[in-house]
């Protein structure tokens, strides 16, 4: 990691200024400190994977600057433990319910569907008190009826419309999410456009549909060919049997292999790219607008290339696909200021302080990484 | 410097370039820091912000080790904190001072590449054992508590996709048929508590040819080829190994055992992306070709017991798999495909015999 040591503080802020993120996280460094978590992880049976958790983050963030200053994470391991033994606890609570009877079983689902909302505003929370930047905590409004409404209301409409209603759910999610959230006192004010979400919806199903025809085309010559190869020998081969051989065979579930990792990083790469570039570009905080110039074919390039990368190496590439997208994505997001980085102040004291209620909402805090 | 070095109480590092931040606005001070040591419990900051000087003793300050090159922030009182931008200098400080940060340990491991190759290792080892001794027993466990209508569900779902795909109806004479389904229930008798629950089926295998499997729910697939390929006591040695899969749920234990590995793989690699499900799934589909060898021998160990009681010579087994194997031109498709390592039961057959 190369962080700049003799980084001076910014100079004052001139009327409109472009300020870039940059990430400064490097692949081997993080490859030594996944691993090494990862080892104290399955030697101390998971419990460790709090501490592991808070390393990892305080990584991500502090590799993260705007305008010469990093980010920090200030979460205490042992409530992210608790959150996850909670975790750990409602998915015995299925499994429990699974082995008794299919009501049963509903009747958790139905609970746990429930509790996503809430779920989302704890963690939400507490993911946002333990960030901040330049010394000012970011915050999270407890909005649960709105919680309610983004999270479990529009999965409803969405499932009632059989998924007309999608890109309008995943809009209005996304701007519950962010116009909850504050930095110090000040609220992220966000209105993306629901027209774009429906326009990218309606790309990536085209793409999905092209996709999906040539990958099935694909297979199936590689499998017709490898039959006709078969049958001239006088083998008999067997499509879905369990361990099924033969050089054509093993070509097919390759290439269904390769087909999914395709599929998957053209339409999440194409999604996330216009998604989140309209996210930014809608969002503003006080005097503070926000750019994301993310370019769809790069970030399916980078998807693609990681998911081989972390195929092809049994998972070991994983730190350094990470690093990459973190630095892709983080180096085309810019705030523009029309005005000062320096303006911004805390939040008032009561909202942030550990007043009674807060102690006694600490008991749920959570963090289950949405 | 606006403070001498006479002033100071102790030992003194050289100022070190930091941002300080007063906690209520998001303005970015420069700043320096030292750090100033003396007894243990007198260690003191000195942070120099332009207008404002101010000495923090160190008990105030709870520090975590840094991670990687990252700066480290720290945590004043009244809410003020400083970040610090030369790292390794202040670390280097802090030593000179006796401090040690919370989690040192952990850093000095994060920063060997030894220390990354032996947790390297040490994942791979084990999780190999974890696959190979911890996922087996689990499964069998698994498979015990999981009720026998999840058994049933699976494997008349499983029929019905090999219908729809594969099978067409047999052409075998129902007397033929009737005639294999009393060796099957002989064979059956006794073999498990639940084994008068067991069904012999008849199909066509199209593609899968001379072919036996054994479905969850207690159901053996027998094809007009294989019936049609093999003697009656070669038959009657297929049939009791598939009945060695029934005695042992074999399918169910592939099932819980492929879940098992998946979900451990999933575990290491974490919530990476999305398509890390997949990257899970490919060491997994590894491991259970390695399984479902493990599952066969044992079949066959079943079937064996179960021949040699019934006067039927074990060789009968091998000799079946042989002809098999040549008629097939090397052991590609049918019983002997989905049935691996025809070598090294043809000589377990051959053992068993003697």
């Amino acid at each position: 990691m190369s962080m700049d040591a003799s980084a001076t503080p910014p100079a004052a802020s001139g009327p409109t200024t472009d300020v870039p993120l940059a990430f400064h996280g490097e692949g081997g460094e993080y490859f030594r400190i996944w691993i090494v978590n990862l080892a104290l992880t399955i030697v101390t049976l998971g419990i460790y994977s709090a501490w592991a958790k808070v390393r990892k983050l305080r990584y991500l963030y502090g590799s993260t600057t705007l305008a010469g200053s990093s980010f920090g994470y200030h979460a205490p391991p042992l409530k992210i433990l608790k959150g996850r033994i909670i975790a750990a606890l409602l998915g015995a609570t299925y499994f429990a319910a699974t082995r008794y009877s299919p009501l049963a079983t509903l009747a958790v689902i139905a609970l746990i569907g429930c509790a996503v909302p809430w779920l989302v505003v704890r963690s939400r929370m507490f993911a946002m008190r333990m960030s901040s930047w330049r010394g000012i905590r970011c915050g999270f409004q407890p909005d649960y009826a709105g919680a309610y409404g983004a999270f479990l209301g529009w999965s409803v409409l969405t499932l009632l419309t059989i998924g007309v209603l999608y890109p309008r759910a995943v809009r209005e999610r996304l701007h519950f999410v962010v116009s909850r959230t504050r930095f110090g006192g000040t609220p992220f004010v966000c209105n993306p456009r629901t027209g774009r979400f429906y326009k990218t919806a309606l790309v990536a199903l085209g793409l999905a549909l092209l996709a999906i025809t040539v990958i099935v085309m694909a297979i199936g010559a590689v499998v017709a060919a490898g039959v006709l190869a078969a049958k001239a020998k006088g083998v008999h081969v067997a499509p879905g049997a369990h361990g099924a051989h033969g050089p054509a065979l093993w070509l097919a579930q390759g290439l269904g292999v390769l087909g999914y990792l395709v599929l998957f990083s053209v339409l999440h790469g194409y999604t996330q790219s216009r998604n989140l570039n309209e996210l930014f570009g809608s969002t503003t905080l006080g005097p503070l607008r926000f750019n994301s110039r993310l370019r769809a074919h790069s970030l399916i390039g980078i998807y693609l290339t990681n998911a081989l990368g972390i195929v092809f190496t049994l998972g070991l590439y994983t730190p350094w696909a990470q690093m990459r997208l973190a630095r892709y994505r983080l180096g085309v997001t810019s705030v523009t200021a029309a005005g000062s980085l320096d303006e911004f102040a805390a939040a008032a004291e009561s909202s942030t302080a550990g007043a009674a209620g807060e102690e006694i909402s600490e008991l749920f805090d959570v963090d289950f990484g949405f | 410097m606006s403070i001498s070095d006479s002033d100071a109480g102790g030992a003194r590092a050289p100022p070190i370039q930091a941002l300080w931040y007063d906690g209520h606005s998001s303005r970015a001070h420069a700043a320096t820091v030292q750090v100033i040591g003396g007894a243990p419990d007198a260690v003191q900051l000195l942070i120099d912000a332009g207008a404002s000087q101010r000495r923090i003793p160190w008990r105030e300050q709870p520090l975590s080790a840094r991670v990687g090159g990252v700066r480290h922030v720290l945590t004043l009182p009244d809410g003020q904190s400083l970040e610090v931008l030369d790292g390794e200098a202040f670390d280097a400080a802090l030593r000179a001072a006796g401090i040690r940060a919370a989690g040192e340990g952990v850093r000095r491991l994060e920063r060997s590449w030894r220390a990354a190759l032996v947790a390297l290792l040490a994942i791979a080892a084990g999780s190999w054992a974890f696959l190979t001794y911890g996922v087996p027993a689990l499964a069998l466990r698994a498979v015990v508590l999981l009720p026998r209508s999840v058994d049933a569900r699976i494997g008349v779902e499983s029929l019905a996709l090999l219908d729809r795909s594969t099978f067409s109806p047999t052409r075998l004479a129902p007397a033929r048929q009737a005639q294999l389904r009393t060796e099957f229930a002989e064979i059956c008798a006794g073999a498990a508590p639940d084994s008068a629950h067991y069904r012999l089926e008849f199909r066509r295998g199209g593609a899968v040819g001379a072919n036996a499997l054994a479905l969850p729910s207690g159901l053996v697939v027998l094809t007009d080829e294989l019936a049609g390929a093999a003697q009656d006591d070669e038959l009657r040695g297929v049939l009791a190994h598939e009945v060695g899969h029934l005695v042992h749920r074999h399918a169910m234990r592939q099932v819980v055992q492929s879940s098992a590995s998946a979900l451990l793989m999933l575990g290491l690699l974490g919530d990476v992306t999305s398509a890390s499900s997949l990257v899970a799934a490919v060491p997994g589909a590894l491991v259970n070709a390695a399984y479902s060898r493990e599952f066969e021998r044992d079949a066959d160990q079943f079937a064996y017991a179960w021949m040699r009681r019934h006067g039927v010579s074990p060789a009968r087994l091998a000799d079946l798999l042989a002809r098999l194997s040549a008629a097939k031109g090397g052991g590609e498709g049918g019983w002997l495909a989905t049935h691996p390592g025809l070598v090294e039961r043809s000589r377990n057959a051959a053992r068993a015999a003697r």
